[in-house]
């Protein structure tokens, strides 16, 4: 019992030194800022000291989030820039200055690789089947949750279930569901024996659409039916007044109204184009047949799988992919900002 | 003015956050507008109404259909898969759809036994190999999952915090870079960020994560920087008042005020967290999570004839918690959070 009080004595101590030190930096800190404010340092007031403690403070708590968004934002991609101006030697370790090897052989594979070739066909059916179905889909859906119809609340549970749900327990079990029990149904209903969805050829890239948009509403429900309640009630009661119908309600108040909403999710949705795996990934892992892949799978597969020597091309790569959806996004941004309703 | 405070926590926006009292008064006034266009207008309201409901009917009619086949199509696989993890191997062969074989206390209970059995990763440790089985993983994805949630919840929250209550400069520029990464679609910065987190020793460590994962880019720290802007500034200059530091006041006046949605934003991100495999894939090779563990063992022989029973009893393993936590903080997590347009 003793022993333990003065290992606690030599632990309190031990703390109570720490503090000291660390409350000498914070003053020494101080006097430095302080003598840094020469009118200030005269009689100053409690609103000076106020101000004073204010910008440590502030300072203090910004230095880490700063520090670690230097690093794992600017550094990471200024890193990302160097790197694909670079090559690497396995033997050695050394990197050498390339020029622009790197985009040379990404411009000559963007236009001759099958495999890159897909990858941009899909990308963009995927991104158009999205802009078409799933957010105008969407859109109904979060239209029938302001409402408050029947069921709204259970819908949307339901709707943003699959984006709480992981994603690669939902994929194998979508997996084994398509492969084993709908053609084991279609079987039974038209006695002919089918393929699987997802090992049939004809069928795959379809299923693999209909799932990312299937499992795909979460979010936008969310953010869709949220702005749609913060819609003033007497813009609504007014219009219902004049005798407007539910669809025209839909066009001319719900959808002008929520706008910006709308915006900021289609502007921020078209890197998508780039970044969607079409969950290939959790379906195939590394394994998914050329002719399914897209750009963000192309990606990601091929830096899960890398060594050191693959990523300058992959860092290249990602450059041109930047390059083009950069100006892309600012340019959907200001068309949807300029040929969009009015949000007055 | 706390019952407001309290009112408008979830409701974010950072539009609105501007001049809160005035959208509050504003609305009531409405309302009263309202009550009294209803007493001069009740006539002409009640037949407009009658031929209102015929319109919103068949609309609503089919969108709620469509809800209900969505619904049922999303719970039947998992509802199937359930089942299916409850056949033995031969049984689930021959009987797709039926139930398992049996009475409930003969059915297949051992596949979730032999999931913590025989699911297993090689993991490379000093000089040899050793399996990882997945109690172990379920404990790293614990690790994981409520370390990165926290880390990046609490540096949102607090960069947020001093965004919204400190006019600096610096604030600006802060607020300002946030929406200008969000807009950025910058693709393929993944090798670059492994060498980063390589060089920083970051790389197949937990707290590494952790560390690249504080960050406050995001969705979240607009969700945050809206709530902040609510929060009355009477509070915070009461304790000013009576003394209280800078810090006194961040974690016993503000973080009180706004722990609702800090556990609300918490929870999104553990979830999102826990079901990630992708990045756990990469980064952490030694500390294989379960949702990593689920890829490896689902997707290491997803066409041989291997057991498909025991993979879906996995997928659940992974699924259930989550799905409880899901139903049963529903209310709060699907609540109202909304943003607006983005400005600049």
């Amino acid at each position: 019992m003793k022993k333990k009080s003065k290992v606690e004595k030599k632990e309190n101590e031990k703390f109570a030194a720490f503090k000291r030190a660390v409350s000498d930096f914070f003053y020494n800190l101080s006097v430095k800022v302080h003598g840094k404010m020469p009118h200030k340092q005269a009689g100053a007031t409690a609103i000076g000291l106020k101000k004073r403690n204010d910008m440590i403070f502030y300072c203090l708590m910004m230095l880490f989030p700063v520090a670690q968004f230097c690093t794992f934002y600017i550094a990471v991609n200024l890193n990302s820039v160097i790197l694909a101006f670079q090559s690497y030697d396995t033997l050695t370790g050394v990197h050498s200055w390339a020029g622009f090897d790197n985009f040379k052989l990404v411009f000559y594979n963007l236009f001759n690789d099958p495999t890159m070739l897909y990858s941009a066909k899909n990308s963009l059916i995927l991104y158009a089947c999205g802009l078409v179905v799933g957010v105008p889909l969407a859109l109904w859906f979060s239209y029938y949750i302001y409402k408050k119809k029947p069921l709204f609340r259970v819908f949307k549970v339901m709707l943003f279930l699959p984006s709480i749900i992981s994603a690669i327990a939902m994929s194998v079990m979508f997996t084994y569901f398509a492969e084993r029990a709908i053609p084991q149904l279609l079987k039974l209903i038209f006695n002919k024996s089918f393929e699987g969805l997802l090992s049939g050829s004809k069928t795959a890239f379809g299923t693999l659409v209909f799932y990312s948009i299937w499992i795909g509403f979460g979010t936008g429900i969310l953010m869709y039916s949220g702005a749609m309640n913060s819609i003033s009630d007497s813009v609504v009661e007014a219009a219902q007044i004049d005798g407007i119908g539910m669809i025209r309600e839909f066009f001319s108040i719900t959808i002008p109204l929520i706008y910006p909403t709308i915006v900021t999710f289609l502007v921020v949705g078209v890197a998508g184009i780039f970044t969607n795996q079409m969950n290939l990934f959790s379906f195939f892992g590394p394994n998914a047949e050329n002719s399914l892949s897209t750009f963000g799978y192309y990606l990601y597969k091929n830096t899960q799988t890398a060594s050191f020597s693959d990523y300058p091309y992959l860092s290249s790569m990602g450059i041109v992919m930047t390059i083009v959806a950069v100006p892309l996004t600012l340019l959907v941004k200001y068309l949807l900002e300029k040929f969009g309703p009015s949000t007055d | 003015m706390e019952n407001n405070t309290e009112k408008n926590k979830n409701f974010v926006s950072d539009e609105s956050a501007s001049g809160d009292r005035s959208v509050s008064c504003e609305k009531q006034v409405c309302a009263a507008d309202a009550a009294l266009a209803e007493d001069v207008f009740i006539e002409k309201k009640t037949s407009v109404k009658q031929k209102r409901k015929f319109n919103f009917s068949i609309l609503m009619l089919i969108l709620g259909i469509i809800l209900v086949l969505y619904s049922v199509s999303l719970v039947l696989p998992i509802i199937w898969g359930m089942i299916c993890s409850l056949k033995t191997k031969a049984d689930f062969r021959t009987n797709v759809f039926g139930l398992p074989e049996g009475w409930p206390w003969n059915w297949a209970w051992e596949n979730y036994e032999s999931v913590f059995q025989t699911f297993m990763i090689p993991v490379e440790s000093g000089a040899g190999t050793r399996n990882v089985y997945f109690l172990e993983m379920m404990w790293y994805s614990i690790l994981y999952a409520v370390g990165c949630s926290f880390a990046a919840t609490f540096i949102a929250s607090v960069v947020a915090y001093l965004v919204a209550k400190f006019p600096y400069k610096f604030s600006k520029i802060v607020y300002t870079v946030v929406i200008v990464a969000m807009i950025l679609p910058i693709v393929g910065s993944l090798p670059s960020e492994i060498q980063m987190a390589r060089a920083l020793g970051f790389f197949d460590h937990i707290w590494g994560l952790w560390l690249m994962k504080a960050n406050f880019l995001g969705l979240y720290f607009l969700v945050f920087h809206g709530v902040f802007k609510n929060i009355p500034q009477e509070f915070s200059d009461a304790a000013y008042v009576d003394g209280a530091g800078n810090l006194t006041v961040l974690f016993r006046i503000v973080y009180p005020i706004i722990k609702n949605t800090f556990f609300t934003v918490m929870l999104l991100n553990f979830i999102a967290f826990w079901n990630d495999y992708q990045i756990p894939l990469i980064y952490l090779p030694s500390f294989p999570t379960a949702a990593y563990g689920l890829y490896w063992f689902t997707s290491a022989s997803l066409n041989t004839n291997s057991n498909v029973p025991m993979k879906l009893a996995g997928c659940m393993i992974v699924l259930v918690p989550i799905l409880v936590l899901f139903l049963f903080f529903s209310n709060r997590l699907i609540g109202n959070i909304t943003i607006g347009g983005l400005k600049e």
